[in-house]
């Protein structure tokens, strides 16, 4: 299993949102333009995941694996 | 249920030499065990997941369902008939309704489905598993919203396990955090390096030291088909090597593999093939084309006349070739070995691969004969290889000849696929397949898709008549296409044009041709029916049943007999209309086919019951219709609601009729477009009038004709039914002011008035012939003589209306009057012939009156205790009780639609409801609104 950053365009409902994927996601910053999240999972899991956000109609500006410290990323998600 | 592939049903065979997996087995056993809804088994191609599931499986013997899904499976007809199919397996009761909707050629929506199939699951007595392969396929989104309700609410009888490459849009983060999931993983699927030991050495006797199997697992990472193509790619020939050499080269190879895992795949089956002999090879690569094998078909396309053996030598030789039935007629292989085969072959042996296409599809050709319960399935095969070979002529042969039974078994997105394949000169050649699609968009009511393909064969009609080069047409197909444009032309209102359509088509039709014909008598009957042509209606009816029957088409048969039903009962003849009715329903009710199409028959026999007063029989058949229609989808619920409110009333609850009456205007206030406005404007003015109330009466006819609503009706001003019932009702209101003297000062003539604007009435439902409304216009204005102090006048009303209602049995619309009528009858009873049929019928109607109910008390409501709802869950019911659509919630409460409707489901299973009108009684009810 990984950690991944997913960052959605426009401020998302989390909490709601997890009800209906397949995946709990975790809130890590949402701003005025963006919401970002990490999500815990394998490959298999993030192509379901993400063919399901697309379905839904999210707008996705970011999607890479973790890596280091989440305090170490900036306001555009950048290391 | 016939032409289904049953390979599809049967669960793959255990391979011969394999990894037993056993902790994979038992922690899909704990999960059974733990009463988990769902097990997901989620992971890349070639980890072993239907191997691994496949095991588990056996070891539950006749309580495991499985169904491989493929492609053509994404589509929710085809995806529902092998999932009936499929759980037919466990047990034979599960979906048979919906089976019976799927026969008449409809899909009924989500909830219908799920419902059906839940409630049929509460009767299991055992627990019992289905598996589907490959959910990965399915990216529809009507099945992934069946299977997030089925997955939602399944009964604890129903274990789902599904078997994907990627996550299915499943809420399964909610199912993990309750528990009530299992999971198995790419991380969980990777052998151990125990497992992997004992596969290297136990099953494939390589006899590899530790080291080598360390680095193996290493370059493999526990990829299942990975090391087994290794192991394979190792137990090659090692001719005149001795123990210690085969060892080292071994070590070498394993050493030297390294790379990705498409690399290491596609380097180990090269290397798995290569050790093949010649033949073999040449056999592997031919034969990849194909999706399903065997031997005859193998000899057909490689040339060869013991294909047969080498798929046998190849399945005990592990090289991925998997049967798919019990007798090893059938095989397939492994996904991963044929990608890689076909790209070998089309890389090494381009030009003959057209060649071995062709021998292929005329293979599947000559086979649809031979195996009629598969026809479709092997036609596709057919068609698919004709267009990978090019051979545009075969395949637009096969396609014109198959086209219709493959669009009834579902097959809408592979041949919608193969028409865009086609070149567009070849396409236009095909004009049955183009009538297919028409026909198809008009029964579900998509007219704006049908349109385009019925202007495509217009220009292939030109096109042959201008003596091109094209497709083949023939009078029956000419009449086929003018009787869909007949049916399109109606839908949009263009009356004459749909007759004069239909009329074509009837000159072109072939006579002999039944199935032709029902088509033509369908749209014909449709269109003399549109324009009030009554008697040429009938005949269209009646011949159009005769052809169905003779075409073997029930449908047709069915619908006929239903509309014919409905016109005789509109015109007074109901003891034919009930014949043609019961006639209907037997048919359907024997065949096992139920189509939402033709609940229309069950309504009719609902109507005449009410007439003649049998009520408990009357609502049994109205339910059976709203059953039926509800299958469909049909949007007859304001229909329902009112014909519940009438038989509320004649039962003398005008409360319960007034709460079902109130659920169509709440509807009504959302669909504008309900075609039955005026019958639920009519029974809310019965039902205001049975409760006094003659304002709320006043306001509805306002509402729906304007201020002036007594309306004079012009001397040559022809009225239909739904304004007849309209007018009729505008006369109650004037009696019921009589009765009451509120006719407001110095409008002393307005009795008079009315009396005359009944007679109008009656004239133009006479020259309609509307009997059951010229009995309540009688009735009324019988009443109306008896205000105005005109009593022979009255009785001479009332005399007239039993003339009209004896024949055919007509009670309850007398009950309907009350008393005033009742002694009136009672007059007329002294005055007829003792033992004439006139008098029995009076006084078998003054029966009628003395048993019917003075006023039941209200229906107690179901104590239900209703789950708390949240807050958002209440200002979601109070949108919706507004009549906001879901997207207008969304925008108030700026949210998304899908968060709309998690909140409105979570209402419904609170409230213990399953619509939008219910939730909404349900919550004024429980005093929520």
């Amino acid at each position: 299993m990984n950690t991944y950053l997913i960052e959605l365009r426009g401020q998302v409902d989390v909490e709601e949102l997890n009800e209906i994927i397949p995946h709990q996601m975790s809130p890590v910053r949402m701003g005025p333009g963006s919401t970002l999240v990490t999500i815990c999972t394998d490959q298999a899991g993030m192509i379901g995941l993400l063919r399901h956000l697309h379905s839904l109609g999210f707008e996705l500006i970011l999607a890479c694996l973790q890596t280091g410290s989440l305090t170490q990323l900036n306001e555009k998600g950048e290391k | 249920m016939a032409g289904l592939l049953s390979t599809k049903l049967r669960r793959p065979e255990i391979p011969l030499r394999r990894v037993e997996r056993a902790r994979l087995v038992e922690c899909l056993d704990k999960g059974l065990q733990a009463g988990h809804q769902l097990s997901l088994v989620s992971a890349p191609a070639g980890f072993g997941k239907t191997t691994c599931v496949c095991e588990w499986a056996s070891g539950l013997g006749q309580r495991a369902a499985w169904l491989s899904l493929d492609p053509a499976d994404d589509e929710p007809g085809r995806f529902l008939t092998y999932l009936i199919a499929a759980l037919r397996q466990v047990d034979e009761g599960l979906g048979a309704e919906i089976e019976g909707v799927l026969r008449a050629g409809l899909v009924p929506p989500v909830e219908v489905v799920s419902t059906s199939l839940i409630n049929d699951m509460l009767d299991l007595n055992r627990r019992c598993v289905l598996v589907l392969d490959d959910f990965h396929l399915i990216q529809n989104p009507y099945i992934v919203r069946l299977l997030e309700t089925l997955v939602t609410n399944l009964p604890p009888a129903l274990h789902l396990v599904l078997l994907t490459r990627e996550d299915p849009a499943l809420p399964l983060a909610r199912l993990r955090a309750n528990d009530r999931l299992t999971e198995i993983r790419a991380a969980d699927l990777r052998l151990s390096r125990e497992e992997m030991g004992a596969f290297l050495n136990e099953v494939m006797d390589l006899g590899l030291p530790d080291g080598d199997i360390q680095a193996l697992a290493e370059r493999t990472e526990g990829w299942v088909v990975g090391l087994k193509l290794a192991a394979l790619a190792m137990q090659g020939p090692a001719a005149g090597q001795g123990p210690a050499a085969v060892r080292k080269q071994r070590s070498n190879f394993i050493a030297n593999l390294s790379g990705s895992h498409r690399f290491i795949l596609s380097y180990l089956t090269e290397e798995v093939v290569n050790q093949q002999p010649e033949d073999v090879r040449q056999f592997l690569l031919q034969t990849a084309i194909l999706e399903r094998l065997n031997g005859d078909l193998c000899d057909a396309v490689t040339g060869r006349q013991d294909s047969r053996a080498v798929l046998e030598q190849l399945y005990h030789a592990n090289l991925f070739l998997i049967p798919l039935d019990d007798e090893q007629r059938w095989y397939r292989y492994h996904h991963l070995f044929a990608d890689l085969l076909r790209s070998r072959l089309s890389a090494l042996q381009r030009e003959k691969t057209a060649e071995l296409h062709q021998r292929a599809s005329q293979w599947h050709t000559r086979a649809c004969a031979e195996y009629p319960a598969e026809q479709a399935e092997l036609a596709g095969e057919a068609v698919r290889h004709a267009l990978a070979a090019e051979d545009y002529p075969a395949a637009v042969r096969l396609i014109e000849a198959h086209v219709m039974d493959m669009l009834n078994r579902w097959y809408v997105k592979p041949v919608s696929g193969w028409m865009r394949a086609l070149p567009p000169e070849w396409s236009a050649r095909s004009p049955r397949t183009n009538l297919a699609f028409a026909r198809m968009h008009l029964i579900n009511g998509d007219f704006p898709l049908a349109g385009p393909y019925l202007e495509r064969m217009r220009s292939m009609f030109a096109a042959a008549q201008a003596g091109e080069d094209g497709a083949q047409i023939t009078p029956a197909l000419r009449a086929e296409w003018l009787a869909l444009q007949s049916t399109l032309a109606g839908a949009q209102g263009e009356t004459e044009q749909a007759l004069m359509l239909a009329q074509q088509a009837l000159a072109e039709a072939p006579e002999q041709d039944d199935h032709t014909m029902s088509q033509v008598y369908m749209a014909l009957a449709a269109a003399h029916q549109s324009l009030d042509q009554h008697q040429s209606a009938e005949e269209a009816y009646r011949r159009l049943i005769g052809a169905g029957r003779a075409a073997g088409n029930l449908i047709s048969e069915a619908l006929g007999l239903s509309a014919l039903a409905l016109m005789l009962i509109q015109r007074g003849r109901l003891r034919e209309g009930f014949a043609a009715a019961k006639e209907g329903a037997e048919r359907l009710e024997r065949s096992g086919v139920l189509p939402p199409m033709c609940a229309g028959i069950y309504g009719e026999l609902g109507v005449v019951h009410a007439h003649w007063n049998q009520l408990d029989l009357a609502e049994q058949y109205l339910e059976r219709a709203a059953q039926v229609s509800a299958l469909g989808g049909s949007d007859a619920a304001v229909y329902f609601a009112i014909f519940r409110s009438r038989l509320r009333l004649m039962r003398g609850d005008p409360d319960g009729a007034a709460r079902e009456i109130q659920k169509a205007a709440d509807i009504l206030r959302m669909d504008k477009a309900a075609v039955v406005r005026e019958e639920a404007a009519a029974q809310q003015v019965q039902v205001a009038l049975a409760r006094n109330d003659p304002a709320a009466a006043e306001l509805v006819l306002t509402g729906l004709m304007g201020g002036g609503w007594l309306l004079e009706l012009a001397a040559r001003e022809r009225i239909g039914y739904p304004q007849g019932v309209l007018y009729i009702s505008a006369l109650r209101v004037l009696l019921h002011r009589a009765r009451t003297r509120s006719y407001a000062r110095g409008d002393g003539d307005g009795l008079q008035r009315a009396v005359e604007q009944a007679g109008r009435l009656l004239e133009r439902l006479a020259e309609r012939q509307y009997v059951p409304l010229m009995l309540e216009t009688l009735l009324v204005r019988g009443q109306l003589h008896a205000a105005k102090g005109d009593a022979r006048a009255s009785l001479e009303d009332f005399s007239a209306a039993v003339d009209l209602a004896e024949p055919e049995g007509y009670i309850s619309l007398f009950i309907m009057e009350g008393q005033p009528v009742a002694d009136a009858l009672a007059l007329l009873l002294k005055r007829s012939q003792p033992g004439s049929a006139r008098a029995e019928f009076i006084q078998s109607v003054l029966n009628a009156f003395s048993a019917a109910p003075a006023g039941q008390p209200e229906q107690k409501l179901p104590d239900r205790l209703y789950e708390t709802l949240t807050g958002r869950e209440v200002e979601v019911l109070r949108l919706m009780a507004e009549g906001q659509t879901y997207e207008e919630i969304a925008g108030v409460l700026v949210v998304s639609i899908n968060t709309v409707r998690t909140h409105v489901k979570a209402v419904y299973g609170k409230l213990g409801v399953n619509n939008r009108t219910a939730a909404i009684e349900a919550a004024r009810r429980g005093g929520l609104l």
